[in-house]
């Protein structure tokens, strides 16, 4: 995880006892076993805290989203190629010169040059492909300059040698002075460091608050992304945050207590409070002489900052500046109600003094419950290595371990009888397989309402469901427990716990009951990448006919296909399962009906399905010609004509559709193949048809019963020419006796 | 209420009637002109016994046999009403080239009466052959055209315009 990894002024590989906060955490006694009895659910006295650092059990545990970072965007320093790539015929990305000080957890940065303006000092980040990107913000950031922000200049998608697919290139500003963390540690003197103290300060309420104004959430202020922009020092601008969702790859020394419980792919967008924790964070770690928690494995942060808050957790004795010391206990509480917003941090700034807030209490349980080798006097660290656990989480449940603590030790009858209700619940639905994972999301749930909704070892905010899958796919990670949270509705078991988000709970409840309609839809079009692209409206498609382009709208996937077409054969369908998800997420909802169509095991509606759908994308975003595409979409349309029952009709249509296909047009192809005018005489024609067939049959059964030997019909008329030719004879005999 | 008579009650009960009156025809025009009807039912004897004993109800056979048979009739009955010089009944009755011309002629009635249905049926078996034999290509270049769930279509009753 990269949070887990971290940056240097993070965590360390050496943590300094002095100052160090996070070390004054309940730890189990020496050779405690959480998987045995005695390790699980044994009640244990606030005598057994040890101050010492020793290693605790959850620290061997590794986390699913360890080194994403790391090993997604080293692929791209790893394909390197030697020639300068570039961008939008302007920029020259140079792979031969990466920047490392520039890196983002998600994104390489490389030298480039401006060719329309050499002097522009700029650089490159080049983005792990398929990454949901912030796109909505890059829009909205593009090209502008913010206050305090790193500019970005540009973006564009580049084939990068040696990836699988096209990427995004992000082109920033350069900053020339270096991160301010660098500059503050290193040898300079003490009136430079207040001085880059107070820049930093400034700078970061400046940018956040730009942000704020503009409905962005920057979600990766972090010591190693607050730059000096000039290498005077003079100018301080917070770094890049589009390259990744809000919170990937951010440390969790700096995220709030709430996002840092989540995976750092499924932090999801929070607000400007969470910035400025973030900032607070930050700007402590960096004004440090020694960082407290420098070198504290990730789990033990945590479990600090529940029990001690983030304030004596990351705020140690060795502030450089205690001028700050205020802002950063107002930056850094633990209660976003409490914690200071822009107004306040001005008023602060202007007037050095802010009204006193007296801050809540943290109501600790009188005995501890020891459980994976750590006493746990709060409900929130309980739940957070319960999580760890699930197994031995689950056998703590049924024991009524935690009931009994609730209500003893906390003296919290409420959540005691909520966690009873979970346990009755999940005993009526023991048929079920999920009944006990359901229980512990619940059982969590109700001891951490503010903690991410935490789901067979996945623990995610609800609005970050989208990222998370996103991510997960570029992991190659397990789908099977994401299709469950959308098929259990477990967000509504997170919401049951949140009952106050009224508005975020009908948007997300509305939002998975669609998703579980597409999930229990296993056809193309449907299925887990619908619910990817439905999630992530900006995501690229990630089909792998699409990877020489980046498609991140309907309107560029025609051109796409057709340049596909014409480079990459058109061996197959030029639809498979992502572009038809893709489309139905980002189509309008008449869509689903021609992708119903394209999962039928019928070959003729199959066709027009996909007919269908491209002829009315073309229709809707262009373009008006499609050469490679309609050519091979026209390849695929002979079982279409067998919608058509006339065999002169479909002889006709496969001689029409090489003709159509050579003006690249998928409408006018469409109108020859569902032609109502067509349709209808082909059924007049069949139904005339058929009268005939059956007339036809008739007269021949009559006439098989006319001359059948012995038949009565034909006796009776040969007798009856018989008599004729009797009358007749007379007739003549007697005309001639009278004449003569 | 009384119940209504069946229809082969109503059958006989017309046969009869037709009987009652052909016989009462008989010995009206045995009263009236009792040489000339005498005449006739002497030489129209094979017919009256064809009539009798022909199966068919329409009494094809009678017609046939009977129109031969008068052929025959006639040509006695000429002489029966030719004015002074006209011959006894008795003379023409028993003057056998009369009898044999009136019997032949019921013969050659016969003959043709057994011999033209055969020959009609063959006839008709053939162009009905020939008729079948049309309409089984023009079915085999419907299917041609439509395929092969138009001979399914074709003889399902249920099968409605627009299925």
């Amino acid at each position: 995880m990269a949070e887990n990894r971290a940056d240097s002024m993070v965590e360390g590989e050496n943590p300094t006892s002095e100052g160090d906060a996070a070390a004054d955490i309940p730890v189990p006694e020496s050779g405690a076993d959480e998987t045995t009895p005695e390790g699980i659910g044994a009640p244990a006295s606030t005598e057994n805290a040890s101050k010492t650092a020793e290693p605790l059990p959850i620290d061997d545990e590794l986390d699913d989203d360890e080194e994403l970072g790391t090993s997604l965007a080293e692929t791209i320093i790893k394909s390197m190629p030697s020639e300068p790539v570039v961008v939008k015929k302007r920029y020259r990305v140079m792979p031969g010169n990466p920047l490392a000080e520039l890196d983002s957890p998600t994104a390489k940065a490389f030298e480039a040059e401006d060719q329309d303006d050499p002097r522009h000092s700029i650089f490159a980040l080049v983005c792990i492909p398929n990454m949901p990107v912030r796109m909505t913000e890059i829009h909205k950031i593009v090209g502008k300059k913010i206050p305090a922000n790193l500019r970005l200049i540009d973006f564009g998608s580049i084939q990068w040698p040696g990836l699988e697919r096209v990427t995004i290139v992000l082109i920033y500003e350069r900053p020339r002075g270096g991160t301010v963390a660098d500059v503050i540690a290193s040898d300079i003197p003490e009136t430079k460091k207040l001085q880059a103290i107070s820049l930093t300060t400034e700078a970061g309420i400046v940018g956040l608050r730009e942000l704020d104004t503009r409905g962005i959430m920057h979600g990766a202020v972090r010591p190693n992304n607050i730059y000096f922009l000039d290498e005077e020092c003079t100018q301080v601008v917070l770094g890049e945050f589009v390259s990744a969702p809000p919170g990937c790859g951010q440390p969790v020394a700096v995220e709030t207590i709430e996002r840092g419980m989540a995976m750092e792919s499924g932090r999801g967008v929070g607000s400007a409070l969470d910035d400025l924790y973030s900032f607070g964070a930050t700007l402590a770690v960096i004004t440090q002489k020694v960082n407290p928690v420098e070198g504290k494995p990730w789990k033990r942060i945590l479990l600090s900052k529940c029990l001690q808050g983030s304030f004596l957790t990351l705020v140690g004795r060795t502030l450089i500046s205690t001028s700050i010391y205020e802002m950063l206990r107002g930056l850094l509480n633990d209660d976003p109600a409490l914690r200071w917003d822009f107004d306040q941090i001005e008023t602060w700034i202007t007037n050095r003094r802010i009204p006193p807030v007296q801050s809540r209490p943290i109501v600790k349980a009188q005995r501890a419950l020891k459980f994976g080798g750590i006493d746990h006097f709060l409900p929130r660290t309980l739940a957070f290595v319960m999580h760890l656990y699930p197994e031995e989480a689950l056998k703590l449940i049924h024991a009524g371990h935690i009931e009994q603590w609730l209500s003893r030790s906390l003296e919290n009858n409420d959540t005691a009888n909520a966690v009873a209700a979970a346990v009755a619940i999940a005993e009526g639905q023991a048929g079920s397989k999920f009944a006990e994972d359901i229980l512990l999301t619940r059982v969590l749930t109700i001891l951490d309402p503010d903690g991410p909704m935490r789901y067979r070892g996945l623990a995610i905010m609800p609005a970050a469901f989208g990222s998370a899958l996103a991510i997960n796919q570029i992991r190659g990670g397990q789908v099977s427990p994401y299709a469950e949270i959308v098929t259990n509705a477990v967000p509504s078991v997170w919401f049951e716990g949140n009952e106050s988000l009224k508005t975020l709970k009908f948007q997300t409840e509305n939002q998975f009951a669609r998703l579980k309609t597409y999930l229990t839809k296993t056809g193309i079009g449907f299925g887990m990448e619908r619910c990817l692209y439905e999630t992530n409206p900006n995501l690229a498609c990630q089909s792998p006919l699409l990877t020489h382009a980046y498609v991140t709208t309907v309107k560029r996937l025609l051109p796409a296909l057709n340049i596909a077409a014409k480079t990459g054969g058109t061996e197959g369908e030029p639809i498979d399962r992502h572009i038809a998800a893709f489309i139905g997420a980002r189509f309008d909802r008449k869509m689903d009906t021609y992708l119903d169509e394209l999962a039928s095991a019928d070959e003729a509606i199959k066709a027009m399905g996909l007919l269908h759908l491209l002829a009315h994308i073309q229709s809707e975003a262009g373009p008006d010609q499609l050469m490679e595409l309609t050519a091979w979409v026209g390849n695929l349309m002979s079982p279409a004509t067998l919608n058509f029952r006339s065999r002169t009709t479909r002889r006709q249509m496969e001689k029409d559709i090489p003709r159509l296909v050579q003006e690249g047009s998928l409408t006018q192809l469409l109108d020859l193949l569902d032609n109502l005018d067509s349709r209808s005489k082909d059924d007049a024609g069949y139904y005339s048809a058929i009268q005939k067939f059956r007339a036809a049959e008739v007269e021949i059964a009559k006439i098989e019963k006319a001359t059948a030997p012995r038949s009565s019909i034909s006796e009776k008329k040969s007798k009856q020419i018989a008599a004729a030719t009797g009358v007749t004879i007379m007739a003549l005999a007697l005309i001639l006796l009278l004449v003569t | 209420m009384a119940k209504r008579p069946s229809k082969k009650q109503q059958q006989d009960g017309r046969k009869t009637f037709r009987l009652m009156t052909w016989a009462v025809m008989t010995l009206v025009c045995l009263v009236t002109f009792p040489s000339t009807t005498f005449l006739v039912l002497l030489g129209m004897l094979p017919t009256i016994v064809a009539f009798f004993a022909g199966r068919d109800d329409r009494g094809y056979a009678a017609v046939c046999i009977g129109s031969i048979n008068f052929v025959g009739v006639y040509p006695a009955l000429e002489a029966l009403w030719a004015g002074d010089r006209k011959p006894d009944l008795v003379d023409i009755v028993f003057d056998p080239l009369t009898l044999t011309i009136m019997y032949a002629a019921a013969g050659l009635g016969w003959l043709l009466y057994l011999s033209v249905p055969p020959v009609i049926q063959t006839i008709t078996g053939f162009m009905g052959q020939r008729r079948i034999e049309s309409l089984k290509s023009d079915q085999k270049a419907l299917i041609a055209e439509w395929g092969d769930e138009l001979a399914e279509d074709g003889v399902d009753p249920d099968f409605e315009y627009g299925d």
